[in-house]
């Protein structure tokens, strides 16, 4: 059952980023909404919840996008891999500092996008085009990764409780 | 007692001695004790009159305003309503005014077009901002296979390069992926546009000596396969002449808004597909 609320949050998300804030914002550069998701099963849940929503995740961006085929599942799992790997050492584990892993989980993926455009452009790609979406990206990240650190938290917490009670309840009446 | 002519008697005595004191009263009042005795009366009556007066007024005042206000403030509410219900309806105007008149301009190109065409809503744009597509609510039961040209009455939009049973998504020709074999229209000088993931493209491998200036038309040549010739794809915007090297390197502008984008044409009989040149 929490995988069903894992989906509909990647759904939402993703709809979120491709169909409503273009829709109401228009060109404003927002980043990518899956991250702060990716680093919250990171750091928050175990790997068999986090691996299949990650790759989920990937394969519906990667899908939807015109970018090169793989290149999301290439920056989800690595992001997913990475800071799971970095917690055990470096206690990233704190409410306060999820805002500044969202944007450095934010500017990897801009370096991978970057090396990809370039390697397909067969030459550096720069512009300052770039820098100022990256800038805006880092700063919608800095705005709003607290208010999805709680969504997400809230909402999974409520999930587990919901879901070991009827399990709990499921488990005396039988 | 009395007999019925003593009591006539005293009936006309009453009347005349009423009749006298009445004209005694109108003497009176033609007195000058008239007057201080009105005055006096009235000194002492009429403010009481006049504050019970105005007590009335102000209590009917009161209620009647009371009940205006309340029927006035049902009024608004309703007024209220009603606005916004003209307002939806003047925005649906609008709307589909708007709608219309894009429309027109597909129906108008359909017209003038010898291919087949279906008319497609975007649904969703490019999650990334280094790459550039849009979903679209057509796809496979409405006869679109990967590979077909896209474009609005203004200009060629790109082509389908995914397809589901009812969506597909196009790779717009700003993506830095996408190129389109296309010529200057009034020199006929071939070249390759190519995008650049922004809102200009580049119109690439024109030679050194090619007539080419600022603000000619550049269309599809027809001969990548995908897109049919004479289509409209933008104008030269800017012409650098480098030295050394054998090609110019020109931008050009799109004729496609692709901020706008809202509706769109997907050609169904393109000249010929061979979806093996296509980028995986």
């Amino acid at each position: 059952m929490h995988y069903i609320v894992y989906f509909i949050v990647c759904l939402l998300l993703v709809v979120l980023k491709t169909t409503i804030i273009p829709g109401v914002l228009g060109g404003l550069w927002l980043y990518d909404l899956l991250i702060p998701l990716v680093i919250y099963f990171s750091l928050y849940r175990s790997l068999a919840e986090g691996l299949p929503v990650v790759l989920l995740s990937a394969i519906m961006m990667d899908m939807i996008s015109g970018a090169p085929a793989g290149i999301y599942l290439t920056t989800y799992i690595w992001l997913f891999l990475g800071f799971r790997q970095t917690w055990r050492f470096l206690d990233l584990r704190h409410s306060y500092l999820f805002p500044a892993i969202v944007v450095a989980g934010v500017v990897f993926q801009q370096l991978i996008f970057w090396a990809a455009a370039s390697t397909s452009a067969g030459q550096l790609v720069f512009s300052y085009e770039s820098i100022r979406i990256v800038f805006f990206q880092i700063v919608w990240a800095v705005v709003s990764a607290p208010l999805l650190y709680l969504l997400f938290h809230k909402l999974f917490i409520a999930a587990d409780r919901l879901f070991s009670d009827n399990s709990s309840e499921n488990g005396h009446s039988g | 007692m009395f007999s019925k002519k003593t009591m006539v008697i005293a009936g006309l005595i009453f009347l005349v001695a009423a009749n006298g004191i009445v004209f005694s009263f109108n003497y009176i009042r033609k007195s000058s004790v008239y007057p201080a005795a009105v005055e006096t009366v009235l000194f002492f009556t009429a403010p009481v009159m006049e504050g019970v007066t105005h007590t009335t007024r102000f209590a009917e005042n009161t209620w009647h305003r009371y009940f205006s206000l309340a029927t006035a403030a049902k009024e608004n509410e309703r007024l209220g309503r009603e606005l916004a219900e003209a307002r939806h309806q003047l925005h649906l105007c609008r709307e589909s005014r708007l709608l219309d008149k894009r429309l027109e301009g597909f129906l108008e190109f359909r017209e003038t077009t010898d291919h087949k065409t279906v008319l497609a809503s975007v649904v969703g744009r490019e999650p990334s901002a280094w790459y550039q597509s849009v979903i679209i609510n057509r796809g496979r039961i409405d006869g679109i296979e990967t590979g077909m040209p896209v474009m609005v009455p203004e200009g060629v939009v790109g082509q389908v390069t995914g397809v589901s049973r009812s969506h597909a998504k196009v790779l717009l020709i700003i993506d830095r992926n996408n190129a389109v074999d296309a010529m200057v229209q009034r020199t006929r000088t071939r070249g390759m546009v190519k995008g650049l993931s922004s809102n200009v493209c580049h119109f690439e491998f024109a030679l050194h000596k090619a007539d080419i200036k600022t603000g000619d038309t550049i269309i599809t040549s027809g001969l990548d396969g995908v897109y049919p010739k004479g289509l409209p794809v933008g104008r030269v915007s800017r012409i650098i002449r480098r030295s050394s090297g054998i090609f110019q390197d020109i931008e050009i502008t799109p004729f496609a808004d692709f901020h706008r984008l809202e509706e769109v044409l997907v050609i169904l009989d393109p000249p010929d597909i061979d979806t093996n040149l296509l980028d995986p």
